[in-house]
């Protein structure tokens, strides 16, 4: 069905709908990302979601706009990824260099460094909820609230997921010597 | 004192600041705690790769246009006589579901602005964490929307525009003009043509010119303000504020940067007059705590403050 002759919800005008793909493709695209890595694959399925979400802008309004594309995304990883080891790769970018220049002896830097090494590879062998939650609230600054939204499960869940993936990655980085 | 046994949501509870006084004493104590306090600052330095929206963009425009193109040179006679009894029933009820209890809904989150236009052409710009509602399908016979929180409007000629808030509503005809609703607080500022406020609380109603603006604080007089800029300073990644009680400046920080002021003990209804950039947060906080001489300390997104 051409979207030409009901555009109701607004979503289908290009204007809106690009308003909508920037409000939502960067949070999108990290969220697959902290949940599978990989960014080529993931790149591509948030292409698709969003061409399948536009294609059917005139069954969803633009409150479930969101939810709906999360399904599209989540569905189509699934089947993709499910015989994938997972790598993920962070950027050593810091983020506040403000408060970077006082006492930093170059010891604490390397040791800093070494910590750094030790994080990424246990937030790597996190399962892939548990990395999804935790990255999500850490570096999107979701609330649990939120990311208990866009993937339809209670806060509680979330609460418990996080809880979780903090003592994995506690023991995890104090078992490496 | 006895250590209570961890429960499953310990650490997220934690991370969110809800651990009672003796809780986080006692984890304070423990011998992982800086283990933990290093992974949260650790996870906090990273990033995901950046992410080029305008070219996602362009690619998704390119390759739908390619997959409907493919998909309407598919014939099937059969098919799309099924398709057409598909499609009416759903273009039915779509029309009752949009018509009768749909509103469109335009909200920015913390510390995000967000531009659009109302089918009228108006243009709105909302300031973070905040939200607009409208009838979308009714809109050029009854120009009317909620605010919470603020936004500014830039409003075409036509009938009458009415902004309705929890506290007060502002009605123009084609003007423009910045209304700021958040609990306690209302203020309208008038930048172009002529803007009639209502004000709820005091059941008030007066009309504002260029350069005017009203605001309503509880517990305070309402008062009238002159001011000389030609736009609201948050849309210049500015907040300003003039004598207003400090908790409400508190509370923009907040919404700025998701933060979660803790305090007690101080007065709160202190009057701040000056402004914060919407782009620092060390150096919003810095401005706004220091002038009113409070020390304070960063927890995630807490900060507690001391006299």
């Amino acid at each position: 069905m051409p979207d030409s002759k009901n555009n109701d919800t607004g979503l289908c005008k290009e204007k809106s709908f690009q308003a909508f793909f920037n409000t939502n493709a960067t949070l999108l695209r990290n969220f697959l990302y902290y949940k599978y890595g990989g960014i080529e694959d993931i790149d591509d399925i948030v292409q698709d979601s969003f061409i399948k979400l536009w294609n059917n802008c005139t069954k969803v309004t633009l409150e479930t706009a969101k939810s709906y594309l999360f399904r599209i995304a989540i569905n189509q990883s699934t089947s993709l990824f499910r015989h994938n080891a997972v790598k993920l790769k962070h950027q050593k970018e810091v983020k506040n260099i403000n408060h970077s220049s006082t006492n930093e002896s170059p010891e604490y830097i390397l040791e800093e460094k070494e910590f750094m090494v030790k994080l990424e590879n246990a937030i790597s062998s996190l399962p892939e909820r548990q990395r999804e939650v935790f990255l999500l609230n850490r570096i999107e600054k979701k609330t649990y609230k939120e990311i208990a939204e866009l993937s339809g499960v209670s806060v509680k869940a979330i609460e418990k997921l996080m809880h979780k993936a903090l003592l994995k990655l506690r023991t995890e980085i104090e078992n490496i010597p | 004192m006895q250590m209570k046994k961890l429960d499953d949501i310990f650490l997220s509870r934690w991370l969110n600041n809800e651990l009672s006084e003796d809780e986080l004493t006692q984890f304070k104590a423990s011998k992982h705690y800086d283990t933990y306090v290093n992974i949260i600052k650790g996870t906090d330095k990273l990033q995901a790769p950046s992410y080029n929206l305008n070219e996602a963009f362009l690619s998704i425009k390119e390759n739908r246009n390619v997959e409907n193109f493919i998909s309407t040179k598919k014939p099937s006679k059969n098919k799309w006589q099924l398709g057409v009894a598909a499609s009416v029933i759903l273009l039915i009820g779509l029309f009752a579901y949009v018509n009768f209890f749909s509103a469109t809904v335009y909200s920015s989150d913390f510390g995000k602005q967000l531009a659009f236009e109302l089918p009228d052409g108006s243009k709105v710009l909302l300031n973070s964490k905040s939200s607009i509602e409208f009838n979308e399908r009714n809109w050029n016979n009854n120009r009317t929307l909620k605010l919470q929180g603020e936004a500014f409007f830039d409003v075409e000629k036509g009938n009458t525009f009415t902004v309705k808030t929890s506290q007060g509503e502002v009605s123009v005809l084609g003007t423009e003009f910045n209304v700021k609703a958040i609990t306690d607080l209302f203020k309208v500022s008038c930048y172009e043509g002529k803007v009639k406020v209502e004000d709820y609380t005091d059941s008030s109603v007066r009309n504002l010119t260029p350069s005017l603006g009203y605001q309503n604080i509880k517990n305070h007089d309402a008062i009238t303000l002159n001011f000389d800029n030609t736009r609201p300073e948050w849309m210049s990644q500015q907040s300003v504020f003039k004598s207003t009680p400090i908790k409400y400046v508190l509370r923009a920080l907040e919404k700025q940067y998701q933060l979660q002021f803790e305090y007690q003990g101080f007065d709160d209804s202190v009057l701040f007059t000056g402004s914060f950039p919407n782009n620092n947060k060390e150096i919003a906080l810095q401005t706004v705590l220091k002038s009113v001489n409070l020390k304070y300390t960063i927890q995630g997104n807490s900060i507690i403050l001391e006299d």
